[in-house]
């Protein structure tokens, strides 16, 4: 076929028509910057509705903070006889709200926790320390609760070498694993802690033969308040937060916090971090 | 052990350790804390003084001369760590064994406090008072 050549009227026409494109285009530009900037702002107001939230959180929890600690202190000493004797009915009562406001109590001081690992100046204090010594550490504070319930604790440290981290914040995330191992562990029950390197990490592995997690309620877990109905009946008084701390405080170790289940009954929890 | 039978030992434990006539100074605004703790130390036999003003706290020690000054950091008047160093500068007083009692719990903070001659630092909200008791107990008698 000839090939037309191409009038003056005939790319007058396409330049027309290339113009209108331009415009066109020029219009959907201007619209997604415009959308862009639409979906900048609802996500800086969600952003800051979310920080009033926890804003709101922390400083009803901060307010909460004294009041809860001198009523806890009241009720320890009516019970410890420091205002004189109780009588027994007075002692049931004084008992159970005791219990109560410990409870209270516990949840505003974790809420706090997890305000500061959200919001606050939440570097590292990296030390060179021992892993093994941090265990122990925990264990001793522990031990009341291990000797009531008859609780056998298996210990395998087999690597003992200083690596780094914040002995404060790990001990707190560590210490809220053989918490929970020894709070789902029924009486008679067997924790084991192994510490193990493999290639540049090392593993701690807290492992209980108690309730165990029901299969499918896994990724819930580390979940901000989740608590699993199984350990409701243990516990009636827990926040939900502890491991969410613990997997927190874990990842600005650059580590990760993961969940298991046992061959047979029970968890495991398995912390690695590099080293 | 139900949390009686752990109260009565508790109990016994607390028995051995009366603190017959040990004068403690107590600087702490918060008027609910102050008593609380006043509470537990006189039940000890304790002999309490108590000011909520930080630029009381050095003429109140020079006057009583207590046996164990309880400090909380966040005062009127003067800050808890100016106290602090007024007290470990004074002739008489350097010695007083003192406590840093707070509800400032970072790690910096109990660090600063410590090396500026603190004997111990606890967390308001995470002390038990028969910790504060043993302490007092222990600091008087080394
Ligand atoms: N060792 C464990 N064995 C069985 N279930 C556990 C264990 N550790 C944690 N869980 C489950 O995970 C939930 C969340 O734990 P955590 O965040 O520590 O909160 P809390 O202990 O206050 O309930 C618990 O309520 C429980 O259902
Ligand atoms: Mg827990």
């Amino acid at each position: 076929m000839n090939k037309e050549k191409p009038t003056i009227e005939s790319l007058q026409a396409e330049i027309n028509e290339l113009n209108i494109i331009i415009v066109g285009l020029e219009n959907t530009s201007k619209m997604l910057v415009r959308r862009d900037l639409d979906l900048k702002k609802a996500h800086n107001n969600l952003k800051s509705l979310d920080k009033e939230k926890t804003d709101f959180v922390a400083i009803a929890a901060h307010q909460l903070r004294t009041p809860l600690t001198t009523t806890m202190w009241a009720h320890k000493m009516f019970l410890e006889g420091d205002t004189g004797n109780l009588t027994s009915k007075q002692k049931d009562l004084a008992e159970r709200s005791f219990a109560s406001v410990k409870h209270m109590h516990a949840l505003v001081e974790e809420l706090i926790q997890v305000d500061k690992l959200e919001y606050g100046n939440t570097e590292l204090k990296i030390q060179s320390g021992n892993i093994q010594k941090l265990i122990e550490t925990i264990l001793a504070e522990h031990t009341l609760k291990i000797a009531e319930a008859n609780l056998t604790i298996n210990k395998n440290y087999s690597y003992a070498e200083p690596i780094s981290f914040d002995p404060y914040k790990l001990s707190d995330a560590l210490g809220n694993l053989i918490n929970n191992a020894v709070k789902y562990t029924p009486d008679n029950g067997k924790i084991s802690i192994t510490i193990i390197k493999k290639a540049s990490n090392v593993y701690i592995e807290i492992t209980d033969n108690g309730i165990g997690v029901p299969i499918g309620e896994e990724s819930r877990l580390f979940h901000k308040f989740s608590r699993i109905k199984n350990a409701e009946q243990v516990d009636a008084g827990g926040s939900g937060l502890g491991l969410y701390i613990a997997k927190k405080i874990i990842e600005k170790h650059k580590g990760t916090l993961t969940f298991s289940h046992n061959d047979g009954p029970g968890s495991t929890f398995t912390v690695k971090i590099p080293c | 052990m139900s949390v009686s039978k752990k109260v009565d030992f508790a109990l016994e434990s607390m028995k051995q350790k009366s603190l017959g006539s040990v004068k403690v100074l107590m600087i702490e605004d918060d008027s609910m804390i102050q008593e609380m703790v006043i509470i537990k130390l006189v039940s000890h036999g304790c002999i309490p003084y108590a000011t909520k003003d930080g630029s009381e706290a050095v003429s109140m020690a020079e006057q009583y001369k207590p046996h164990i000054i309880i400090l909380d950091l966040m005062l009127p008047g003067k800050t808890g760590e100016e106290v602090l160093k007024e007290l470990k500068e004074h002739t008489d007083l350097s010695n007083t064994p003192i406590i840093v009692f707070t509800n400032k719990s970072s790690h910096e903070d109990k660090e600063t406090l410590i090396k500026l001659g603190a004997d111990k630092y606890f967390v308001k909200a995470q002390t038990d008072l028969n910790d504060l008791v043993t302490t007092i107990k222990d600091l008087v008698s080394k």
